[in-house]
């Protein structure tokens, strides 16, 4: 099988660039433009990140996966091919943003049961990092909704649930389609009277 | 790239080697353990059996948030799989969870090879191939050849 550089026609000389590691502060940035979450609820109830947004938060992400491709070395020239794959599906993404970033609120995970190490045994263990949850001498767990069983160190179904509404074990979506917070009444006469006034 | 490599990666490295799945074998590269060799037999029965396919299998940063990144070395005909080996599987993308491991994962591809899926194709040519009626068996015949062909052991 010919290389992925014969495949699509890229010339030897555009692989000469150092290898580092991507900054992602411009990522994180754009992130927080788009993310809807929970208290980063906009105050209009309607209002949708803007696409362009949505695009600049896949876009960066993508430049700084391109950015760490660095040379290529026969050795790791399967890495390559696979973090090129990454790229490619987040400039898609780009080219075709969704309306919203998926995951759960702050709050929401705020307010997973939690339960208490005397509830824990010995044989269980976290489904994502597999570490028995009794290795940890002060272990932080949470149960999903879904099932009693189904139980993640807080630490590491956290990244997860940000991203994805969904219990990794099931797939079982884990919040209904987002509904804004009512309005309190008092905060409503407070706005009248300041545009009013 | 000098991170320590997360427990869960080297627990399941070490149970990929102590207890190996039936006709699957995936090795780390001694110089970097999120790269893997993998072998995958053609499961019994189907177009692909007695075949012995190689595939690549990368840990990306984000692993188990993000799916291991995989791809057939060895040539083969299969609708759900294009010319440069890239796999359509719903497991490696949208359904995804961190609970699933490289040996599920490589078990899934292994079903694949035994279920081909032509109503969800990748490489449009074989699906088109596969799923006409009259020319299924010619498919499925091309598929034995590249398997005799290319996936020797």
């Amino acid at each position: 099988m010919s290389g992925y550089d014969v495949e699509h026609s890229i010339p030897a000389e555009q692989k000469e660039q150092p290898r580092r590691r991507p900054d992602l502060s411009t990522f994180f940035g754009t992130l927080d433009l788009v993310d809807t979450s929970g208290t980063r609820q906009p105050q209009n109830e309607h209002a949708l990140p803007l696409p362009r947004d949505v695009s600049a938060a896949f876009r960066n992400l993508a430049n700084a996966f391109d950015m760490m491709r660095g040379p290529a070395t026969a050795h790791e020239q399967g890495n390559n091919d696979l973090l090129e794959q990454l790229v490619q599906s987040l400039m898609q993404s780009a080219e075709h943003p969704p309306s919203e970033v998926e995951g759960v609120s702050d709050e929401f995970i705020e307010q997973l049961e939690r339960v208490p190490k005397k509830e824990l045994r010995e044989e269980q263990s976290c489904p994502i990092c597999s570490n028995p949850f009794l290795e940890d001498t002060h272990p932080l767990v949470v149960r999903l909704p879904c099932h009693k069983d189904h139980m993640f160190d807080l630490e590491c179904i956290q990244p997860w649930l940000k991203l994805n509404p969904t219990c990794p074990l099931d797939r079982k979506a884990l919040v209904k389609k987002k509904v804004p917070p009512p309005p309190s009444a008092d905060d409503e006469d407070a706005e009248y009277d300041d545009m009013y006034a | 790239m000098t991170a320590p490599l997360p427990k869960r990666i080297i627990k399941e490295t070490e149970r990929l080697q102590s207890e190996p799945v039936p006709g699957i074998s995936a090795s780390p590269h001694d110089d970097n353990a999120r790269y893997f060799d993998v072998m995958v037999e053609g499961p019994g029965g189907s177009c692909y059996e007695g075949g012995v396919f190689s595939l690549e299998l990368f840990l990306p940063d984000d692993y188990p948030m993000c799916p291991p990144r995989i791809r057939f070395l060895t040539r083969i005909y299969h609708p759900n799989i294009d010319r440069l080996g890239r796999i359509c599987l719903d497991v490696l993308k949208n359904n995804w969870s961190p609970a699933l491991q490289i040996r599920t994962i490589l078990l899934s591809i292994q079903a694949l090879l035994g279920a081909p899926n032509p109503d969800d194709p990748l490489n449009e040519a074989v699906a088109k191939q596969w799923k006409a009626r009259e020319n299924q068996p010619e498919a499925i015949k091309t598929a034995r050849e590249w398997t005799r062909l290319y996936a020797n052991k």
